[in-house]
């Protein structure tokens, strides 16, 4: 009685250590038991929002405590500033957005990138500041562009601004987004916010469908190669070349399934809420190119980067170079996004010069014809899989020994006594091509005949790959990769 | 009220919150099933999520290593404190209890050996994490690393009952050795058996002065750390167990910067210990040129005896 009481207490309450994640059990409790207070709210849209966005809030401190605080101030904040932006006119509007973009970006530039500003610093000028004691707050960068991209169509007339505080708190702080996306725009997401709820038993079993899915994904695969792929970057230097191959790959999977897994949560949990967010991944590994990649992963950071980076520099209007460079410069603030280390700058930089190359060789070769699109698909699937090394690595020095070892040590022979000693890395490896590289058409057959199972299993579904997961997980989790940027 | 979107949402309630509730019930309830022999498992109790799998489990084992280490003839150190490895100087006692946070800890005792010695690293995948971190110690203070040996999941039966340390000291000749060892055997019972092939280690370095570091711990061991600090000597062993080092996100292994931490408290204990002559002062620079040849290997594959 006292455990249930102590995690009864714990449920309620910020752990700085335990953080609260979609894939928290006692998420997901907590969560069914909003739901039968969102139904009674559901007619009248005003408490239906408030107490959407209160829930909202009580994800949020969950999630990172007492930076609450900080980010209801900074929603405060962005709704006079878009009101003042609104009314302002010529010149004093463009210094007002020069303003609204510096102080948007300077609460991620202080709790990102100052201790990378400070390391470099004492490394190139050999100046002598101390490293900051800096936590990062769960979320910043997803909120702190949903924030931009709302003041700048402000700004641009795009969008007229939110009409009360209360729309513009429950865009931000819509918790299903929150935390790691999908990035949600403001003209798609706010004349949503306000529709009547309209639900039926289809959406209902499509959001259920989502969140197994999007468990499954994270909790039985990624995390299980997850793994593998820590045991060989926690001590790079024992691992064999051919071990560092497999990791290369089960990486790949692994940050596909995490990522995806928690879209499609999110996605499934916004869906029972009455909204539909946007899907944020589509297949990226069947890509037969790396532009034809990055129109399919991540695709709501890529959208951003292409409508508030790519084309305000000029996009492709103003010649070819400069196209190429715009391009650069966008894929390398897009890598500087994930995280402030130059494995992140080096990552961006290799994807922008790939997108270069090919846009190149595209006009000249034409890929029509089924063998040249086979090598298409595996060729981009292995470059990718490759930079995923940077991704991955502790720094770019670990990630170049890492691919050194892949190339100049790798012995295939050894694939028997991997097999061996790591047998269910390999089932999961190919359990994992195998959906990834199936077809759509084949996909979508499979998920319609699982969407038209009676309602009455799904209960039963739910329960057997919960308890799956608790059968084969390890006693600790991972968080979502993608928190962390 | 739109009765269809509430029906909607009741449902969807039941459907999530029936399969979970039930989970919870089997949790907090006293009965443990099993389905063709395998226990179905609880939710790990959040308090204790990254301790046990259950609070029985841990219960049985807390028992167990009380039984195996009573039958050691262990040296007991006290059990709210630190060990504090090498000295019954209380300057040095105090030195090494404060935290690691506190970077200008150690009592050094004044190092009358100028001499570089040639390091030769051996231990599990910690070493293979750490080594970067010594060649940066090493150059500081003089010393050079010649040679490392990263045995990626070995225990001391590898390290005792192979030739693989005896033909490294043969092939680096080193003056000076770190060992690494332990991080594969915080589970282990066998705790005798350990300590002879342990002792059979000691025997290999044959004079040469060794420090003997214990595993940066992610859970309390059964015994493993004193098994090591018996036959490593407690003058010459670094308990790091009670260290609380960042982890990478396996939760076992230290990261980067917690290997950093790590390399830096060892530092400090060597420098605070009379026994060490040599200097061993904390590097000023990091990602110096490494030039210690590596030799890796995995006891899945390759047991060594």
């Amino acid at each position: 009685m006292m455990t249930f009481l102590q995690d009864l207490q714990a449920a309620f309450t910020y752990s700085f250590e335990k953080p609260w994640f979609f894939t928290n059990y006692s998420f997901l409790l907590v969560f069914s038991l909003f739901l039968l207070g969102y139904a009674l709210f559901n007619k009248n849209s005003r408490w239906k929002l408030a107490y959407l966005i209160l829930f909202s809030l009580f994800f949020y401190y969950k999630s990172s405590g007492p930076f609450l605080l900080l980010f209801v101030g900074i929603i405060i904040c962005d709704y006079f500033l878009s009101k003042a932006l609104h009314r302002s006119k010529g010149w004093k509007r463009s210094l007002l957005l020069l303003f609204s973009i510096a102080y948007s970006l300077s609460f991620l530039l202080y709790f990102k990138y100052t201790n990378f500003f400070i390391q470099n610093l004492n490394v190139y000028f050999s100046t002598g500041f101390e490293a900051r004691d800096i936590f990062l707050p769960i979320g910043i960068s997803f909120y702190t562009f949903q924030s931009l991209s709302y003041l700048i169509d402000v700004a641009r007339k795009e969008i007229e601004p939110s009409k009360n505080l209360l729309d513009y708190s429950f865009y931000m702080t819509f918790f299903p987004h929150l935390v790691a996306g999908p990035i949600v725009r403001a003209k798609d997401f706010l004349p949503q916010i306000n529709q009547p709820l309209s639900l039926d038993n289809s959406v209902l079993k499509e959001a259920i469908f989502k969140i197994t899915v999007g468990l499954t994904k994270k909790l039985l695969i990624a995390d299980f190669l997850a793994k593998y792929v820590d045991l060989v970057h926690a001590a790079p230097e024992g691992f064999s070349g051919f071990e560092h191959f497999v990791a290369m790959y089960s990486y790949s999977f692994q940050i596909y399934f995490d990522f995806s897994g928690y879209s499609d949560i999110a996605i499934g949990i916004a869906l029972l809420l009455g909204y539909r967010l946007k899907e944020n991944f589509q297949n990226p590994y069947i890509a037969q190119n790396i532009t034809s990649f990055w129109r399919r992963w991540h695709i709501s950071l890529s959208l951003w980067l292409r409508d508030y980076i790519y084309i305000p520099l000029g996009g492709n209007r103003k010649g070819t170079f400069n196209t190429y460079l715009f391009l650069l410069i966008t894929m390398l603030v897009g890598g500087f996004w994930h995280g402030a280390e130059w494995k992140f700058v080096f990552w961006g930089f290799a994807h922008g010069l790939l997108l270069i190359l090919h846009k190149i060789t595209a006009k000249k070769f034409q890929w029509d014809n089924w063998l040249l699109r086979f090598f298409g698909v595996l060729f981009t699937f292995q470059i990718v899989s490759l930079l995923w090394v940077f991704f991955r690595a502790s720094s770019i020095n670990h990630a170049f020994d890492s691919i050194q070892k892949m190339v100049a040590a790798n012995n295939f022979l050894e694939f028997s006594s991997f097999l061996q000693a790591r047998y269910e890395v390999f089932i999961l490896l190919f359990l994992s091509s195998i959906i990834v590289f199936t077809p759509e058409g084949f996909k979508q057959k499979a998920i319609q005949r699982i969407l038209s199972l009676p309602l009455i299993l799904w209960p039963i579904l739910l329960i057997i790959v919960l308890q799956l997961i608790l059968q084969i997980r390890d006693e600790s989790i991972q968080p979502f990769i993608y928190f962390q940027f | 009220m739109n009765s269809q979107n509430f029906i909607v949402l009741v449902k969807a309630a039941l459907i999530l919150g029936i399969p979970i509730a039930l989970l919870y019930v089997y949790n907090y309830s006293n009965v443990d099933l099993s389905m063709y022999g395998y226990s179905i498992k609880k939710i790990t109790p959040e308090s204790e999520e990254t301790l046990t799998a259950s609070p029985s489990i841990g219960t049985v084992r807390a028992t167990e290593k009380q039984t195996e280490i009573a039958e050691l003839d262990f040296v007991e150190s006290p059990k709210s404190e630190k060990v504090i490895p090498n000295s019954t100087d209380p300057k040095v006692q105090d030195s090494a209890r404060k935290p690691l946070s506190s970077p200008e800890v150690a009592v050094n005792y004044p190092k009358s050996d100028s001499s570089s010695q040639r390091v030769l690293l051996i231990g599990d995948s910690e070493a293979g994490g750490i080594m970067r971190h010594l060649n940066d110690y090493c150059m500081e203070n003089g010393h050079k690393l010649v040679g490392v040996l990263s045995w990626f999941s070995a225990t001391a039966f590898n390290f005792g009952y192979s030739t693989k340390v005896d033909d490294l000291i043969q092939k680096f000749k080193p003056t000076l050795i770190f060992i690494v060892i332990g991080l594969n055997e915080l589970y282990a019972k066998d705790l005798k058996k350990r300590l002879a092939a342990a002792q059979k280690l000691r025997q290999k370095l044959n004079g040469i002065q060794y420090v003997w570091v214990g595993p940066a711990n992610y859970m309390e061991d059964y015994g493993i750390n004193k098994v090591y600090e018996q036959a490593a000597g407690s003058d010459h062993y670094v308990l790091s167990k009670d260290l609380n080092l960042p982890k990478s996100t396996d939760k076992r292994h230290p990261n980067q910067k917690g290997y950093a931490l790590w390399m830096k408290y060892i530092s400090q204990q060597v420098q605070a210990n009379p026994i060490y002559t040599f200097q061993f002062k904390p590097a000023t620079k990091s990602g110096t040129k490494f030039t210690a040849k590596v030799i890796t290997a995995n006891a899945a594959n390759d047991k060594g005896y």
